[in-house]
Order: C-alpha cells, then sequence, then structure tokens
C-alpha cells in the first residue's frame, strides 16, 4: 500500500498530483439521490474515483470545514477572488477514511447545505444513500425521477 | 515533499529559456471525461474533480478539490453525441461557473434540448485559490 508523505503546508495541487500518479481511481457504487426543489427530478451525486482513491488513502484532503469557510467568502456580494484559500493548504490533511466516510464527506462538501442540514425534516427524506443497482436500471424518464413517498427513515435504517 | 525542485526559468540547450511561470499558468488546473449516457453519470477518469452530480438529463455539476480563485476562468470542453443521434447540430455548454464547481449542458437539435451524451470533458485554465 502507497504511504502518503508528511504533506501539511504543501499546496492541494501539488497533492492531487502525487495521488494521480501513483494511487489507482475507486470507482464507488454508493449514490446519493436528493431533491432540493419539488417541480425538479432528484439530483444524483457520483463521487470522482481519483477523489475516492485520495480520501480512502488519507493524509491528502483539508477537512470539509475548510470548503464551508471558502463557500461563504464567495457568498459574500462583494465577493471577487478568495484571500484564505491558504486554508485549503495550510490546514493539516485528514486521516485515512472508508468509502461510507468518504461519502459523507462529499455530501458536505458538494451538496447544498440546507439539504444535508435538514434531509430529515418534512414529510419524506430529501436525501437518500443507496447503492447504484437500487436505481432504476434504464434512464428511461430520467426526468421524472423522484425519491418515493413513502420512504421512512425507519426504511433506511433497516 | 520528495525531489521538489524550485526556480524561476527552464533553459533549454539550443531553444532558449522559459520563464517556469508559464508553466505553472498555463496548465490546466483540473478535466474530466465523464460518461453522461450510464444508468447514473459517471467520470471515467479526471484531475482535481470531486464529483459529479447529475441534475437531469444533459445537465450535470462537477466539483473541483482545490478551489480556483475567481469566477473568471476558461473552460475548453468536447463532447460526443454522434453515436446517439447522428448529426452535429449540438455541444456541450459551460454554464454558471463558481470556484468550487460549474455546471454543463449537452444539448442536441434545434431547439437546444438537453440530452444524455457518451463523453463528456473539460479542461479548466485559470487560478487557483
Amino acid at each position: 500500500m502507497t504511504q502518503t508523505p508528511s504533506f501539511k503546508g504543501t499546496h492541494l495541487f501539488d497533492r492531487l498530483c502525487w495521488a494521480k500518479e501513483r494511487l489507482e481511481p475507486v470507482q464507488s457504487d454508493y449514490r446519493v439521490i436528493y431533491e432540493d426543489d419539488v417541480d425538479e427530478c432528484a439530483k444524483i451525486l457520483v463521487p470522482d474515483p481519483n477523489f475516492c482513491a485520495a480520501f480512502l488513502a488519507g493524509g491528502i484532503l483539508p477537512p470539509v470545514w475548510v470548503y464551508w469557510e471558502l463557500a461563504d467568502d464567495e457568498a459574500k456580494p462583494d465577493f471577487k477572488r478568495h484571500t484564505r484559500g491558504y486554508l485549503l493548504h495550510e490546514t493539516q490533511p485528514i486521516e485515512a477514511g472508508t468509502m461510507e466516510q468518504c461519502i459523507e464527506y462529499l455530501i458536505m462538501k458538494d451538496l447544498p447545505r440546507h439539504v444535508w442540514q435538514t434531509w430529515d425534516s418534512g414529510n419524506k427524506p430529501k436525501m437518500v444513500i443507496c447503492h447504484k443497482d437500487q436505481l432504476p436500471s434504464t434512464r428511461e424518464w430520467r426526468n421524472a425521477w423522484k425519491i418515493k413517498d413513502d420512504l421512512t427513515t425507519e426504511k433506511i435504517a433497516a | 515533499m520528495a525531489g521538489k525542485l524550485i526556480a524561476d526559468q527552464i533553459e533549454h540547450s539550443t531553444a532558449g529559456s522559459l520563464d517556469t511561470s508559464y508553466v505553472v499558468n498555463g496548465s490546466a488546473k483540473a478535466w474530466f471525461n465523464a460518461n453522461c449516457n450510464a444508468t447514473t453519470y459517471v467520470n471515467r477518469d479526471s484531475f482535481n474533480i470531486s464529483s459529479i452530480l447529475e441534475a437531469s438529463g444533459g445537465d450535470f455539476r462537477e466539483s473541483y478539490t482545490s478551489n480556483m480563485d475567481n469566477t473568471n476562468y476558461s473552460v475548453t470542453t468536447s463532447y460526443d453525441l454522434h453515436n446517439i443521434f447522428g448529426g452535429s447540430n449540438g455541444g456541450l455548454q459551460a454554464e454558471e461557473f463558481l470556484t468550487a464547481s460549474a455546471d454543463y449542458r449537452a444539448w442536441y437539435g434545434t431547439g437546444g434540448a438537453s440530452r444524455d451524451t457518451d463523453i463528456c470533458c473539460g479542461q479548466i485554465m485559470g487560478d487557483l485559490a
């Protein structure tokens, strides 16, 4: 197994170059389905294979709160460019994790915050993690895909 | 990091010298090759991408692992609709640019309707945060 060097203080881009050269990409079978607009079909997040490899190896990616800080900066009306990019490069990288932890990280990084913070409020769950073989096998009527109305958190937990 | 070189210039024995800033500024900061006609969209390979988010048929988002510095960056796309529809009246359009992601729309036909597409590729040039 490839050992990640100590990367604290190394530019994140350089860490990703290192990972691209040395780590085998990992295609995840997990999919994250969510709805954030009743008039739109369900959206599907699919992890990137190189990102999964970096997460599983550990020592490469910054903690997810770094991305929240940058997103907050960008949301300000007078935003022109990032002035706190150093957070990506100088914050201690996270340790190796499992594929399940990788999915949690990606949910908190790449999904709208209001979706994952309130996924279980309302009449039905607005976000579901599943395996790809639990989705329809063809893309017919893709733009009408919705999370089932009768899906409950009890069923999800089971 | 082992093997690190710090240099402002690279010199060739006969062809002259080049500032390394050309290399830093002129390299793609992210790229992807996605299958947007699979059961769910999936990146075949990529660099500096954390996920692909399928919004609907033909519409998707690629998120970056290392954010861009600002939203004034450049995206070049390529695509292949021919295997599915034939003809050439289509495109892969880069839309909303954020420092953390960009949205794309593969379309085909006179009305420009979004379509699933076998091969969607993008290269992102610009400054990193």
